[in-house]
């Protein structure tokens, strides 16, 4: 007899895919071997990344709103002095920048949800393979998978997120409070940053099952990712080149141009820290795999083998840092000629706007990075399970796989971290430097370091402390082989 | 049989209210090499986890030179496995991120020898092993075959008493796992270890010079083998 094929005629249709696909889920929780949690873990973050993505396109929105239609004290101040109406650009500006900011730690939650218990997963499709179905089948069905979790977490995300709306009301920026009303997205822009988070989601699904193999036989690992090259270093120093002309040339004022510049080169040296970084970690882990020590050996060997990977991991945090390490020497000082009293009290009401923005930035960030370094840690330990169990039965110490992985998270997260704060206060120096020329000393200063670095940091151990419960329990399981 | 080194006397273990071992009485002795048989769901993986303290049983005893390792805290059992017995996984769980001599040195490493050392007696196995041209290669560079016999180096660079094998050549061709039996069989004696090995093949099973059938939980046979030409046992 020959081996079972599935030709075009006999694949299945796209009706009877959805609903093994559902089938299968269904069974997922019957089967009570714990995929349940997991499963709730990727429609939480999901929640989290969707109900987080609402709200900062809501406050966006409502500085462009503010900007386009001024009233009350705003329009008073518009109709005053025209320039006015520059100023509310810029905290369009502003908000658009943390929007872009916190846009790689949405994408990492997303893409840490859609891989969370991949590899329970793959197993199931390679049984689907073994009876007949197509690769494309396959994938098709692990999408319909992602997709409905998706769908659960991008509803109770937009649940809570309106739910949430009037507590906004308590904080004013531009000296009035953020409206419900002004708060409320148009069901054109809500659905447009669903499907955004949606197609990460999806796409990060897609990518995971690129890295695999889904054969009847079983899953396997593509091979070994290359070395990333020496050009990153090369093209991180060109952008950092652009970015301290940029600095150097821009003078900040009452002006909006200069900022606009200036969070042009924000982003560009963001883009250029993602580059390197990488490959930095890599040259350094290279160095210490040869630390006599086995924890720091694998945890090194770990990181060479995907230094993206890791990066991925600690950039939402390092992001923070170099915001952080920006923000604090980074003069933001709104210092009109004009001495009239609807300037004045606009001036005075607004003189904690940025602080809050940027409070407020650094809190969505925190959130983002806490739930993805959780979920990316639990799906890591389940991940490795195996090997881990192995080990244990070599008489490794329960601890040495613990260290190997604080190791491992902990190290790039320091160097990640250090590197983005250096640079963050950096690129602020210049312009801190001619603040000071000004006698203007309105920085919020190292005390933001300090605290963006402790909080991250007591997030990332809280992070890890989180999957030791679940480490121990795997290690322990007690599963009888077919034997 | 040479001298006594491991023996379980009546270990009965449970799953749920599956008995997957109902009293099983065993002795290995020292260079021995033992193959335990049965059909699927008969708890010979269960016996042989039992033996080298990963499980502990319900009911009974396991004894490693007389002293009762299922009575052990899982600190001092995992000291034991490191220390005197070597395994062999099916699927060998090479560690995917390490070159073939890190992979080897591990076991060294972590009882505590220094790493140049470490290093140094695993190039030492794998060049004796004829796996030399390996040593820097990760396990995702190396055929099945090639990654078993670095486990196999790995299960011998510590000078274990017993080496635990669980279905070795399962992954694997015939010929390759022929070769593999071959050389595990081979480095296994000229260390001087016991060799216990799970497997359902009868071919397999006469690389070694015993034999235990286990059934429903029990031994169900327990005989010499005529090991097979080629087998240095």
């Amino acid at each position: 007899m020959s081996a079972p094929t599935t030709s075009p005629a006999h694949r299945p249709p796209a009706a009877g895919l959805v609903g093994l696909t559902f089938q299968l889920t269904a069974a997922r929780f019957g089967a009570r071997q714990g995929e349940s949690l997991l499963y709730f873990a990727g429609v939480l973050a999901y929640t989290i990344a969707s109900g987080l993505a609402l709200t900062v396109a809501s406050g966006t929105l409502l500085f462009w709103r503010r900007s386009e239609h001024p009233t009350g004290t705003l329009a008073e101040l518009v109709a005053h002095d025209s320039t006015f109406s520059l100023i509310l650009s810029l905290y369009v500006a502003l908000a658009v920048t943390a929007c872009a900011l916190l846009v790689p730690a949405t994408v990492n939650l997303a893409s840490g949800a859609a891989l969370l218990g991949a590899r329970g997963r793959e197993r199931r499709l390679a049984s689907l393979r073994l009876m007949g179905l197509t690769s494309g089948d396959v994938t098709r069905m692990a999408l319909l998978d992602a997709l409905l979790q998706f769908l659960i977490g991008a509803a109770l995300g937009g649940v809570g997120h309106v739910l949430s709306l009037p507590l906004w009301d308590r904080l004013t920026m531009q000296s009035l409070p953020l409206t419900t009303a002004e708060m409320m997205l148009p069901a054109w822009l809500t659905a447009a940053v669903i499907v955004g988070v949606g197609l990460v989601g999806m796409f990060a699904t897609w990518r995971g099952l690129r890295q695999v193999v889904i054969s009847p036989l079983g899953v396997a690992r593509r091979a070994n990712k290359p070395g990333l090259s020496w050009l990153r270093a090369v093209v991180f120093v060109v952008l950092l080149g652009v970015v301290m002309v940029i600095v150097n040339v821009v003078r900040p004022g009452s002006q909006l141009v200069p900022y606009l510049v200036l969070g042009g080169g924000l982003v560009i040296a963001v883009v250029a820290i993602n580059l390197v970084a990488p490959w930095l970690l890599q040259l350094i882990a290279r160095a210490v795999a040869h630390v006599p020590s086995p924890a720091m050996m694998w945890a090194a060997r770990r990181i060479v083998a995907d230094a993206a990977a890791t990066w991925r991991r600690v950039s939402g945090m390092a992001l923070l840092a170099f915001i952080g390490g920006y923000m604090a020497l980074m003069p933001i000082l709104i210092d009109p000629d004009d001495d009239s009293a609807v300037v004045r009290g606009f001036v005075q009401a607004t003189r904690l706007d940025f602080v809050k923005g940027v409070v407020i930035t650094l809190a969505v960030g925190f959130v983002l990075t806490a739930t993805s370094m959780l979920i990316g840690q639990a799906s890591g330990t389940i991940e490795r399970s195996e090997q881990s169990r192995a080990l244990h039965r070599m008489g490794a110490p329960t601890s040495f796989g613990r260290r190997v992985m604080w190791l491992e998270v902990f190290g790039p997260l320091v160097v990640g971290v250090a590197l983005s704060t250096a640079l963050g206060a950096f690129m602020a120096l210049p312009m801190y430097r001619a603040a000071q020329r000004f006698q203007l000393d309105d920085a919020p200063g190292l005390p933001m370091i300090a605290a963006v670095l402790v909080v991250g940091l007591t997030l990332a151990a809280a992070s890890l402390l989180a999957t030791r419960p679940l480490h121990v329990r795997l290690l322990r399981l007690e599963e009888r082989r077919n034997d | 049989m040479n001298e006594t080194l491991l023996s379980t006397h009546d270990i009965v273990k449970h799953f749920g209210d599956v008995a997957a071992l109902a009293g099983v009485s065993i002795e290995i002795g020292a260079r021995e090499s033992v193959a335990i048989m049965g059909p699927s769901g008969s708890g010979k993986s269960t016996l042989l986890h039992c033996l080298s303290g990963v499980l502990t049983p319900d009911s009974g005893s396991v004894l490693l030179e007389g002293t009762d390792i299922s009575a052990l805290s899982d600190a001092k059992r995992s000291r034991i496995r490191l220390h005197d017995f070597g395994f062999v996984f099916q699927d060998g769980q090479l560690l995917p991120e390490l070159p073939a001599r890190e992979n080897v040195a591990l076991p060294l490493m972590l009882k505590g020898s220094p790493a140049g050392a470490s290093l140094r007696a695993a190039d030492e196995v794998l060049t004796k092993l004829g796996l030399g041209e390996l040593r820097h290669r990760r396990p995702s560079d190396m055929s099945g075959g090639q990654a078993q016999r670095v486990a196999i180096a790995r299960a011998l660079v510590g000078r274990p008493k017993v080496v635990f094998a669980d279905e070795p050549s399962g992954a694997l061709d015939q010929a390759t796992g022929h070769e593999m039996m071959q050389l595990l069989t081979a480095s296994v004696g000229m260390t001087g270890a016991a060799l216990v090995l799970v497997t359902h093949d009868l071919a397999v099973a006469r690389w070694c010079s015993r034999l235990i059938e286990i059934r429903d939980g029990l031994v169900h046979a327990d005989n010499p083998l005529r090991a097979v030409e080629g087998a240095t046992r």
